[in-house]
């Protein structure tokens, strides 16, 4: 792996806490290098934006099925189970 | 037994776990929400808002996937009240309450615009980085997902797709000031 992808996951392994005996070496070198203290910043960002990225990807599914569920012909019984519920004043 | 149960929503289709689900427990909470005075769009909201909670605990691993059903009904009951009480908030904001929803919002929108982005932008690597990390595929699972030769190649592009993801983000959101927090 290159240098960079190697410091990627380094990075990636300190973010988790799972750095290890690495930790002490990498917390120095964050002391001394803004630019892998910028790397850092960022690449926690990004884990941020991956999780809300998988989060819509599956509210999309869900969406999905609920549509299936309340259109296609064999779910009919549920579907009238479930409008039922509502349609009472 | 709960081991194949966690596998089956991270290897599986993910679609026929949750209509699984959805069938077994929906009904449930579109009662709840009914009986409450909620509408069917209402009780579809917090039911996907309650799935995908229970979703997230059980690929943290830090609930065992038993008992699904009594688990997603609390979630979304106490979602539901949560809701209810800040829609039926009568006391008006304070200054800093104010400020705080208005930054609040200020993120919301920035991270919306980097989102769509990468939506466009680099939808391979997103699809690729949240397989990994959110749905917690393993790195054969996603070499076998994404057409990698084995572990050694799918952990070397999830890395580089880290790599990009991670500047591109950097340089948007030096690009468009407000674009994060």
């Amino acid at each position: 792996m290159k240098t960079s992808l190697i410091e990627t996951q380094q990075l990636e392994a300190y973010l988790l806490n799972r750095a290890g005996e690495e930790t002490s070496l990498l917390e120095a070198r964050l002391l001394l290098e803004s630019e892998l203290r910028d790397k850092l910043y960022w690449q926690q960002k990004t884990y941020g934006l991956v999780h809300e990225f998988g989060r819509r990807k599956l509210k999309a599914e869900l969406d999905t099925i609920h549509q299936k569920l309340f259109s296609e012909s064999n779910y009919a019984g549920f579907r009238q189970k479930i409008l039922s519920l509502f349609s009472k004043s | 037994m709960e081991e194949t149960l966690v596998q089956n929503v991270v290897c599986e289709d993910r679609e026929i776990f949750f209509l699984e689900l959805y069938k077994k427990t929906f009904p449930a909470v579109a009662r709840y929400i009914s009986r409450m005075g909620g509408s069917l769009e209402e009780a579809k909201d917090v039911f996907h808002d309650a799935l995908i909670l229970y979703y997230e605990k059980i690929q943290q691993q830090e609930i065992a996937p038993v008992e699904e059903k009594a688990y997603v009904v609390g979630i979304a009951k106490h979602l539901w009240s949560k809701r209810f009480r800040e829609k039926n908030r009568s006391t008006p904001l304070d200054f800093l309450e104010a400020q705080k929803l208005v930054s609040q919002n200020e993120a919301q929108a920035s991270e919306e615009k980097l989102l769509q982005f990468l939506q466009s932008a680099g939808a391979r690597c997103m699809a690729l980085l949240s397989a990994f990390y959110y749905e917690k595929l393993s790195l054969n699972e996603l070499a076998a997902k994404f057409g990698f030769s084995g572990i050694r190649s799918a952990t070397v592009q999830k890395f580089k797709c880290l790599e990009k993801v991670r500047t591109s983000i950097k340089e948007k959101s030096l690009h468009y000031e407000d674009f994060l927090d």
